[in-house]
């Protein structure tokens, strides 16, 4: 589902148009922001709440150590949303 | 006093060198934010973790004529040595991204967020990466985009995709463009296969369109998208994203290259090598040098022994990619004050930027190095690269007052190989022409021969 629906968006990038003018390069990233936090925050809910409702049908385990310190105690390999 | 020629281009501050210590002078317009970060106390724990890079403040009469207007001026610890991500290995320019991702996350949390995301902010003490920048951080404005996206890109993301998904080195490729890789020039590579990554999609293939796509349209869609605004669940989610796509990147085809396997299977046997190592443990007592550079460093087995016998700190250089990643690993994982630095020494890292001043070259930067060690180095220089022998050692000893230089003369295995395929054009390349050479500069401390096949190592001091 996830990947049928990349496809779409690489279709949709594939069709754009051909190049004509210089832009600011800061310019795609502005646009493109919106679209691909949403898809990373969507991502990073469902992972969450998946992982949460199939941890309801696992055993209790001991506290895995997936809490990076890297991050501040952030749940990152967790709550990812994926990028590959 | 002199204003940093790498700081210019900040308007919130400067940085300023006065002898050995680092001021930045904080302007007007970078005030409040340096204020409210500040007092927010949320640096407070990422300096003592050794993440960010402390300052003090201190009397802006220090300054003198360069006091700023606000009145603020701090004070930072030194950087020992510095480097650019042009010649960090893959798995230095990784975590680095990695530290400037995790800073974002944390403070993003506390209503902070960063004005840019260039590599050039972050620098390495031994193979931790420090964020040096303290008027990078600012207070998150609601509804505000990730400004630093395309530099980060640029910088970070895209060299180390470069390497992890299509396999050539970032390193050249970096330095001809200090300013990054373009989305555009990596999207110029990607296969079908790509289309189905969503961190592929999103940061490489779309920018890189939408940037090639028709002007105005993209320009007032951009606008209306800022005028918007980005949740800042979005804001923090494309963070986390990228942070999971990277800290899962590893360099394509890294099997074995030339090098790695070096440490393991040279041409000279265990008693040699105990020989070398001796000597090296011997010259570092004696010396106790505070920044030992390791010319050839390969995969730092002599970087480890020179640390061990007392070194403070050093920093290699090589240019094999298989045995720098070895070397960095090794340097994370032993916990070593060693940062292993691609560099062909053929070519060292010249003066680059704005005035050719803004990033300095390797010669520049070594001016702290008070050790250097050169072993089985000399010859890919002199035979391999057809650089005279006096060249060659008037260079060596140029980078510290005191050194030790291997001398691998014709007869030696490696340099029979060298010359195997090609006419011997070195008519002045013995032991003694080297020691002669050695002379004009420093005097020779001890000369000893390490390997039976008569390979010898020359200690040298210009100092006396």
């Amino acid at each position: 589902m996830i990947r049928l629906f990349f496809a779409a968006f690489a279709l949709l990038i594939v069709m754009s148009g051909p190049a004509h003018a210089y832009l600011d390069p800061g310019t795609a990233s502005i646009m493109l922001q919106a679209v691909v936090g949403a898809i990373a925050a969507a991502g990073l809910f469902f992972r969450n709440h998946i992982y949460r409702f199939f941890s309801l049908f696992r055993r209790p385990e001991k506290a895995k150590g997936t809490t990076d310190s890297m991050s501040g105690g952030h749940r990152l390999k967790n709550d990812s949303g994926d990028g590959d | 006093m002199a204003i940093d020629p790498a700081s210019f281009r900040d308007p919130a501050g400067q940085v300023h060198l006065a002898g050995n210590r680092v001021f930045r002078a904080v302007q007007p317009v970078g005030l409040a934010d340096y204020e409210f970060v500040r007092d927010s106390r949320a640096l407070v724990p990422l300096v003592e973790e050794g993440r960010v890079l402390g300052a003090e403040e201190v009397d802006a009469a220090t300054l003198g004529a360069h006091a700023p207007a606000g009145g603020v001026v701090l004070e930072h610890r030194r950087i020992p040595f510095w480097s650019y991500p042009y010649e960090w290995p893959f798995g230095a320019l990784k975590a680095a991204a990695l530290a400037h991702l995790d800073i974002q996350i944390r403070l993003l949390a506390e209503g902070i967020a960063l004005s840019d995301a260039s590599a050039y902010n972050i620098q390495f003490l031994g193979p931790r990466p420090i964020f040096i920048d303290t008027l990078s951080f600012r207070r998150y404005r609601a509804g505000e985009h990730w400004a630093g996206h395309r530099q980060f890109c640029e910088q970070f993301l895209n060299p180390l995709l470069l390497r992890a998904k299509f396999g050539p080195p970032f390193q050249d490729w970096y330095r001809g463009r200090p300013e990054g890789i373009p989305a555009e020039s990596v999207a110029r590579l990607v296969k079908w296969r790509h289309y189905l990554s969503l961190g592929m999609l999103s940061h490489v293939i779309a920018p890189a369109r939408l940037q090639q796509a028709a002007g105005d349209r993209v320009l007032v869609g951009a606008v209306k998208a800022q005028a918007r605004g980005l949740p800042l669940s979005s804001y923090r989610a494309q963070l986390v994203q990228l942070r999971n796509w990277i800290a899962r990147l590893a360099p394509r085809h890294a099997g074995r290259t030339a090098w790695s396997g070096y440490a393991g299977d040279n041409t000279y046997g265990e008693s040699a090598a105990g020989e070398k190592k001796s000597m090296v443990a011997e010259f570092v007592k004696s010396t106790g040098p505070r920044l030992l550079l390791d010319l050839g460093c390969n995969t730092g087995d002599y970087a480890a022994l020179a640390l061990s016998s007392g070194a403070r700190k050093a920093i290699g250089l090589d240019a094999d990619h298989g045995a720098l990643e070895q070397a960095f690993a090794r340097a994370q994982s032993e916990g070593l004050d060693f940062l292993p630095l691609y560099q062909d020494s053929a070519n060292p890292s010249p003066g680059q930027g704005w005035n050719g001043m803004e990033r300095k070259g390797l010669v520049e930067r070594c001016a702290q190095v008070d050790a250097v060690m050169a072993l089985a180095f000399e010859h890919h220089l002199a035979i391999g690269r057809n650089i005279p022998l006096p060249e060659v050692v008037r260079w060596i000893t140029s980078l510290a007052p005191r050194g030790l230089i291997e001398f691998v003369h014709k007869d030696d295995p490696t340099v029979r190989k060298m010359l195997a395929l090609r006419e011997d054009i070195f008519d002045s390349y013995s032991p003694d022409d080297f020691a002669a050479s050695l002379k004009r500069h420093a005097r020779i401390v001890a000369q000893r021969t390490v390997t039976g096949s008569g390979r010898e190592i020359f200690w040298y001091d210009r100092t006396r």
